[in-house]
């Protein structure tokens, strides 16, 4: 038997130029090589939205279009509903997905839309230099929270897989995270289960992936991903929140 | 059984990732400098690698590549 890992074609030769360490290149990778394994590359469309990955599309190897900041879902949704055949997937930071595009979010997973949303919890608003994201920890340094995120003045964390468990829409919800070898395996079986799911029609998928992000948060990329491993999952607890592939 | 790891040195960011995954403890930084300015990661012995890739599943820049045939 013959294994090899290497780039996939579902990604394009560009070098990503994220951060070192930076958990959005290996989310990218595991995307590719979802598209790879499953043929699907010359009918998937990927929606970039505003943060460190706005380039995404020069990144991937398929078609993609870059959108208002937190509108992805609206526009998956509309390209979508016009060509059901597409596979269509929103792929959207913390800042984007649970701050400014809030209300997407939730219409687009209440409404059971068929497409899949890869979510990168990176705690932080990472494009704009680290200002605090509705994700960000407790107690965790941001620029503009200097002296540590205080919830009784900003609010707690947002749990989005929890919060959109209660709704009736979504098929697949998941939390992964990509700061150790076997979670990123787990994150690639996740995200390729959503995409196979929105191959079949099945409906509404959001894995969320916790991902370190060592220069928002001033750390290195091997403190980062300590960090995702004491402070965030304990908060953020990795599982399946909502899997109903076998009843639809 | 045939087993090749390469390391594109210029895409490497020396995260340390690779060097953490390892279960051989088989990667370190070299002297080298390459073109971005980091020191990239090399094989300490080919010939113990598993090719169990581990280090390509961490890798953030896609720097390695391993062939494993058995
Ligand atoms: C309408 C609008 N408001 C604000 C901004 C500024 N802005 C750019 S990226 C960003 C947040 C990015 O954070 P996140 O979504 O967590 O992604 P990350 O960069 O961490 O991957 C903000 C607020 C903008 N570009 N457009
Ligand atoms: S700032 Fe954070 S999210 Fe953005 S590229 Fe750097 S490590 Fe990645
Ligand atoms: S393939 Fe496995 S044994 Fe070989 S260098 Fe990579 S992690 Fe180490
Ligand atoms: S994981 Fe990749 S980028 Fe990081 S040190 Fe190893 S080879 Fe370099």
């Amino acid at each position: 038997m013959k294994r090899e890992y290497k780039r996939p074609e579902g990604l394009s030769k560009t070098i990503m130029r994220y951060c070192p360490g930076c958990g959005h290149s290996i989310v990218h990778r595991i995307i590719g090589e979802t598209i790879d394994e499953l043929g699907i590359r010359e009918k998937t469309i990927a929606i970039a939205p505003v943060g460190c990955s706005v380039f995404l599309y020069e990144y991937f190897n398929c078609d993609s279009v870059q959108v208002a900041h937190g509108r992805a879902p609206a526009v998956a949704t509309g390209i979508k509903r016009v060509n059901p055949e597409l596979i269509v997937f929103s792929y959207q930071g913390d800042g984007d997905l649970a701050a400014i595009g809030t209300a997407e979010l939730i219409h687009s997973a209440t409404r059971g839309e068929n497409f899949t949303v890869i979510f990168i919890n990176n705690a932080i608003y990472g494009m704009t230099g680290g200002q605090q994201a509705p994700t960000t920890m407790p107690g965790q340094k941001t620029t503009t929270n200097p002296f540590g995120r205080d919830p009784k003045l900003a609010g707690y964390p947002i749990r989005v897989c929890e919060m959109l468990a209660t709704l009736d829409g979504p098929v697949y919800l998941e939390r992964t995270a990509v700061n150790k070898a076997v979670n990123v395996l787990k994150t690639k079986k996740a995200i390729k289960k959503a995409f196979q799911l929105q191959v079949e029609k099945k409906g509404y998928s959001l894995i969320e992936v916790l991902a370190p992000c060592p220069t928002g948060w001033g750390i290195s990329p091997l403190k980062a991903c300590e960090y995702v491993d004491k402070v965030m999952i304990p908060y953020y607890p990795l599982g399946v929140y909502k899997d109903l592939t076998q009843v639809k | 059984m045939k087993i090749e790891i390469t390391i594109d040195e210029s895409l490497c960011k020396a995260c340390a990732y690779c060097i953490e995954a390892c279960p051989k403890k088989n990667l370190e930084f070299s002297s080298n400098i390459n073109k971005s300015g980091y020191h990239p990661v090399r094989v300490i012995d080919k010939s113990k690698c598993t090719g169990c890739g581990m280090c390509y599943q961490v890798c953030p820049e896609i720097a390695i590549t391993v062939e494993n045939e058995s």
